[in-house]
């Protein structure tokens, strides 16, 4: 019986550790959503449609866990990709990426600069999307409107930034992405 | 680093007075707070916390028994309520505060007081590093009630003179527009203070 009464406990506080770690940073004007970040914390949010969307990293088996991912491919393009899930409807979620191409070693050194470089999803080298997916597959959907910046932070290997855009699916549903921000480590291989 | 004047100066003059010279007390309270802005935040809502701290209180001027001279050491958590989509969001700014002050006892059971706050950030549960101010001012006025007694009673009104937020300015659309400071805390205190030493001594 004690032996029993000893597992629970471990049980109990390995449960308790895992449940208390994620680390969410509320913004300071809307504490729905991350705090804009330029250090690698890993987190990502916007206001889709005028519901709040957040990625931050929560606590698994393996570590932190949090959806970003981040690539480049001989220094001329720039891949960022996260998911966004709204807490209060546990089941909607989006898939957010954006794929900048051509990019220029001027583009780079700007990154770099105050508050990083805009990017025009007017430009036919920037791509910006936002991905349901639902039983019939994924739909993706391309923003036709709107900007990302992209701020890149060589001292916390990270990129981060902000981004706003319109998309619609192929039915013609409208998506407002408003307030948009990320800021996750970037592990070249 | 003229904070750090300040800080210093006040301690020095008080370290300079013979122990048996000051009178004493711990105090203990609940306080309102919120903050204002130009149009930054939403609704806001007011927060109830609590507040504790120490003082020490002398009568510079023998002359004139009823002024002397205050220092407060406070724990104090300031902070506001935005309203979003019906939820309330909590923000919690928890601040050490140095607050010396002029206090004039009009009668016996009755005193008004005046100063200023030296506040440092201490923790917050939103933003990052480097969202708030490490250090806030802000001037305020207030009554105390039975000070000659063990135990009195006071209240005190404290408006923010710097602001309290260094925060990016996002656009809905374009993002970064670039840096805002706003957020001036107002925050009511009420509390009990417990007289250590029950007689106010002269210099």
């Amino acid at each position: 019986m004690k032996k029993s009464g000893f597992n629970l406990s471990v049980a109990f506080a390995l449960a308790f550790l895992i449940s208390s770690c994620d680390s969410f940073i509320p913004d300071p004007i809307d504490p729905r959503l991350p705090v804009y970040s330029e250090s690698g914390k890993n987190q990502a949010g916007a206001m889709i449609n005028n519901e709040p969307f957040t990625d931050f990293p929560k606590s698994g088996l393996f570590g932190k866990l949090y959806s970003g991912y981040i690539w480049t491919l001989a220094d001329t393009s720039l891949n960022i990709s996260f998911n966004l899930v709204n807490q209060n409807k546990a089941n909607t979620s989006f898939t957010i990426t954006f794929f900048l191409e051509k990019l220029t070693p001027e583009d780079w050194k700007e990154m770099e600069k105050d508050f990083g470089k805009k990017f025009r999803f007017e430009n036919p080298n920037v791509k910006g999307t936002i991905t349901t997916s639902s039983n019939n597959g994924n739909i993706e959907n391309k923003a036709t409107s709107g900007q990302i910046t992209v701020k890149y932070i060589p001292g916390a290997k990270a990129f981060a930034g902000t981004f706003g855009f319109t998309a619609h699916d192929p039915s013609g549903k409208k998506y407002v992405v408003h307030f948009g921000r990320f800021d996750y480590i970037f592990e070249p291989n | 680093m003229r904070y750090k004047f300040i800080v210093v100066t006040f301690f020095v003059f008080f370290i300079q007075i013979p122990e048996g010279f000051a009178q004493v007390g711990m105090m203990v309270g609940t306080n309102y707070s919120n903050v204002r802005h130009d149009g930054l935040l939403g609704k806001t809502q007011g927060q109830m916390s609590l507040h504790l701290g120490a003082n020490i209180e002398v009568v510079p001027i023998r002359g004139i028994p009823n002024l002397s001279l205050r220092t407060d050491l406070i724990l104090v958590q300031k902070g506001y309520t935005p309203r979003l989509d019906g939820s309330r969001y909590r923000v919690n700014l928890d601040y050490g505060s140095f607050a010396p002050m002029v206090k004039y006892a009009i009668g016996e059971d009755f005193s008004i007081h005046s100063g200023v706050e030296f506040n440092r950030l201490m923790d917050s549960n939103v933003g990052d590093e480097i969202t708030f101010r490490k250090n806030e001012k802000a001037v305020f006025f207030g009554v105390d009630l039975f000070n000659s007694k063990r135990l009195s009673f006071y209240t005190r009104a404290s408006f923010g003179l710097t602001p309290v937020l260094d925060y990016y300015d996002i656009d809905p659309i374009e993002g970064i527009q670039g840096r805002i400071s706003d957020l001036y805390t107002t925050t009511i205190m009420l509390g009990i203070q417990l007289n250590i030493h029950h007689e106010k001594i002269r210099f």
